[in-house]
Formats: C-alpha cells, sequence, structure tokens
C-alpha cells in the first residue's frame, strides 16, 4: 500500500539527508507524523514539543486546505496522498 | 604558527572559516542553510556540534568529523512534560508562538545557549533556563536536575531575551566543580559534581536576580573569573565566592536605571598571557559601541583595560552578542567576534589590531575558535 508523502520545508530537508519528500503512513496529519517520527527520530524533534503537541507554528497543506497544527488530528488523509509541511507566516 | 578554525553562528546557517598557516588568510563555507545557529563546541575526540533554534521548528544539534558534513542528532535536551514552567518566560517566548502553547504553563528547552565539552561529557545550557549532560556524544541527554530544579528557581527573573543558561565553565583541576550562568539568575557553581549548586554573586549588585552577561576563565587556573555583567564588569579571584568591580579604563555609561558602569555582552580571555577581552557598549539604552567607534578593551594584567581600535570601524551601531566572540588559545593569541550586522573581526597579535575578516553575514549569535 502506497504510503503518504510528506513535503518538507528547505529547512528541514537538512534532516532527511536533502530528500524533499519522506513516506509514512497515517489515517490523520497527526497520525502521519506520529509515524514519521517513528521512522526519524530526529525528525520527530522538529515536529512534536516536550509535551507532545505538534509544534504550533506548523501547518499543513492537503488537497489545498490549510490545516492548522490544533485541527492535524482530525483531518483525515488516505494512502497516496500528499501533504506539504510549512510554518505559519508572520510579518512582512 | 598554527592554523584556527572558527565557527559562525549565524541567524541563518552556520560559516565555517579555516585560516591558512599564518592566519592571514581565511575561506569560509556557509553551511545549515535556514537554521539560526546559536551555539558551538568541539568534544575533546575532536567532533564539533553546533546548535539550532528555529521558532518553528525548535532546537536541535548537528555533529560533524570534518566540518563538511553534518548530521543532525536524533535527540537534543529536552524538559519532562511535567516541569512547570516561569510564566515570564514564557510570555517572552510567546512572542513567536501564534497559538498560545506557552500559556499552558509547560517547560520548553526552545534555545540552546550554550555548549560546552568538559569532563568527557558535553553540557548544554538552555532556555528555559537549565542545564543538560550527555555522556554518549549527544546519543542521549539527561537534566542536572540538581541545577534545574533549584531551590532559588521560582524567583528567577527572565532578562530581555528570556531566561537563559548561557554560560558553562569547567575547572580542569577539579572534575567535582563548575559554574553555570543564568540571565537574570546570577552565576551558580558546583562543587560536588552537579549535585548542589549554590550562588557566587557577592559584590555584584542585584536587587532580585544578577544579569550576569557572561563569564571567562582559564581552566587551568580556575578560580581566577572574569565577568561581563549588565551592572558591570567585575572579577573573582577566590572561584566566585567574592567579586570586586574591574573598569579602570572602561567606557562608563548610564543605564536605563540610572547606575553608571561599563556595559557589554561577551568576555574571554586568552589563556596564554592571562589577558581579559570585552567589546563595551553605551549602555542598556543604545547597545552600540560609544559614538561608533567599534573598540576592543584588553586588560593583560587582569585589573586595567586598554582601548584597541586600529583596523575597526566608527561607523559601527551594532552590537556583540554574549556569545559572538571567543579566542583560539594559539600563540599568538587570535581573538574573534562578530556584530550583529553581520561582520567578523579578527585579530591575531593578542588584540593589538584588528581586521574584517568575512562581512555581509546575517546576525552573528554564536562564535566558537579552536586550533585546526
Amino acid at each position: 500500500m502506497t504510503g503518504i508523502q510528506v513535503q518538507l520545508p528547505p529547512v528541514l530537508r537538512s534532516v532527511a539527508g536533502g530528500r524533499r519528500f519522506l513516506e509514512a503512513d497515517g489515517d490523520s496529519i497527526a497520525a502521519v507524523l506520529v509515524d514519521l517520527a517513528r521512522k526519524h527520530p530526529g525528525m520527530g524533534l522538529h515536529l512534536f514539543d516536550e509535551a507532545g503537541a505538534i509544534r504550533r507554528n506548523i501547518v499543513f497543506l492537503h488537497d489545498g486546505v490549510l490545516v492548522r497544527a490544533g485541527e492535524a488530528a482530525a483531518h483525515g488523509v488516505r494512502p497516496g496522498d500528499s501533504i506539504a509541511l510549512t510554518n505559519a507566516l508572520a510579518g512582512g | 604558527m598554527s592554523d584556527a578554525v572558527l565557527i559562525v553562528g549565524t541567524k541563518k546557517g552556520v560559516t565555517v572559516l579555516r585560516s591558512s598557516a599564518n592566519r592571514s588568510s581565511w575561506e569560509s563555507h556557509f553551511l545549515l542553510r535556514g537554521w539560526p545557529v546559536t551555539a558551538s563546541t568541539r568534544d575533546e575526540q575532536g567532533r564539533y556540534y553546533v546548535a539550532v533554534a528555529s521558532d518553528n521548528y525548535g532546537p536541535a544539534i548537528f555533529a560533524s568529523d570534518d566540518l563538511a558534513e553534518w548530521k543532525q542528532l536524533e535527540t537534543a535536551p529536552r524538559y519532562r512534560p511535567e516541569d512547570k514552567g516561569n510564566a515570564e518566560h514564557n510570555r517572552i517566548a510567546a512572542a513567536t508562538d501564534f497559538t498560545g502553547r506557552y500559556q499552558n504553563g509547560g517547560r520548553f528547552v526552545d534555545q540552546i545557549w550554550t555548549l560546552h565539552a568538559a569532563y568527557g561529557a558535553l553540557y548544554a545550557g538552555v532556555s528555559e533556563a537549565g542545564l543538560f549532560a550527555s555522556h554518549d556524544r549527544g546519543a542521549s541527554w539527561q537534566p542536572v536536575s540538581g541545577f534545574n530544579d533549584h531551590p532559588s528557581r521560582d524567583n528567577w527573573v527572565p532578562g530581555f531575551g528570556g531566561l537563559g543558561a548561557h554560560t558553562i565553565l569547567s575547572d580542569a583541576k577539579n572534575t567535582n566543580r563548575m559554574w553555570v550562568g543564568v540571565s537574570a539568575a546570577g552565576l551558580f557553581r558546583t562543587d560536588d559534581g552537579g549535585k548542589t549548586w549554590h550562588g557566587k554573586n557577592d559584590g555584584v549588585p542585584g536587587d532580585t536576580g544578577q544579569c550576569v552577561h557572561h563569564v571567562a576563565h582559564d581552566p587551568q587556573n580556575a578560580s581566577v573569573l572574569f565577568r561581563q555583567e549588565h551592572r558591570g564588569v567585575y572579577r573573582s579571584d577566590d572561584g566566585g565566592d567574592t567579586w570586586h568591580v574591574i573598569e579602570d579604563g572602561l567606557p562608563v555609561s548610564e543605564l536605563g536605571d540610572g547606575h553608571r558602569c561599563s556595559f557589554g555582552f561577551p568576555i574571554v580571555m586568552d589563556r596564554r598571557t592571562g589577558s581579559a577581552f570585552v567589546v563595551p557598549l553605551d549602555g542598556d539604552n543604545y547597545r552600540f559601541p560609544r559614538d561608533g567607534q567599534l573598540a576592543v578593551y584588553r586588560a593583560t594584567d587582569g585589573t586595567r583595560w586598554h582601548a584597541f581600535t586600529k583596523g575597526l570601524p566608527h561607523n559601527c551601531f551594532s552590537a556583540v552578542l554574549r556569545g559572538a566572540m571567543a579566542a583560539d588559545q594559539l600563540s599568538p593569541g587570535g581573538i574573534y567576534f562578530g556584530t550583529t550586522s553581520g561582520t567578523v573581526y579578527g585579530s591575531v597579535d593578542t588584540g593589538d589590531s584588528w581586521s574584517e575578516l568575512l562581512t555581509g553575514l546575517p546576525r552573528i549569535m554564536s562564535i566558537e575558535a579552536y586550533a585546526a
């Protein structure tokens, strides 16, 4: 079964050996991140804080929909989907 | 003559500078693009480490054996979920926290301020202020609970940049002794290998906590300490038990509260000569060199300061942060510092004269220097 393709922002590619995409499994964005952290522990530092919460400045793009960290557990994904991981923008 | 290596941490990556054999020319490589690089160190086996801290993706540590290939370690210092945070630090950190994570009262590592290799271990000083140790080259990190759970912790007050443990010093002749500086809770010392820690601030003014900016010493002569405080420059000859002001020759400025003293952030030592170096700024209101004249002050005898400006600009209106100055401990001594406007200056004659090594970098947050 095809997993979920997670597109990394450029800064996190240095944690993934330069790769733009990593693959993980799960039926929600949050579940995909948990699997991603399991497969790539160094990446997990950047996805979850000490309390186990998704870092709050991270946002996701899935099928043209912007999903905030707090919505990631409830936002479903299917095998073969792609999500883009990026950060919320601030400033000018 | 030996060549030197500089690791220059900036707001958007790290620059590694390597000198020619006589340190007359330098080659630079910009790496870890996009990561704010807040600290670095080299362990006793020669491996280099840099700490990064992203507002969005948190802190981590990269390691390299050749200064070219950097691999992120899989773990980093982290508090336990049950650790209670400092409300005022969380308020400061929340400036970049869009949805209020910090409002829940937890304690988080938002930045690694300093890395220090000693006693066969790696130590990390972090904000929210705390100390962590690794005995396996960064593969795992353990909190130094005697420090992190200090009885006075509830009274620690954040400085302007938050509540951070930014200075770690060790004693080459006494592995049970170590110092940690916290803004703005003061300098602490352990004499029992980290089990208990005691404030070492007698003689330094402060109502609610001393705002130590940086401390320097020679680990082989560890009891002589030089301290750049928010409120002046101090020296201790007894391991920090007592302090006295040493500002003879330094420019004195008026602080925001009216106190007059010499203000600045970094302080470093050249161990071969015993000289100390500071970069005074025109008080905490302006935080740039007086009248724009960038100057390094050196105390060769450890008490009287002399200004050195040869090769330094007279139109510099930027600062030098606490971690952005270092000595390579070669002979003659190489001293280096970087500005918040992204220029690296160096001296290879123990501070007598200076030259611009590199400019156009992002804000410089940290510099360490080594014999290659």
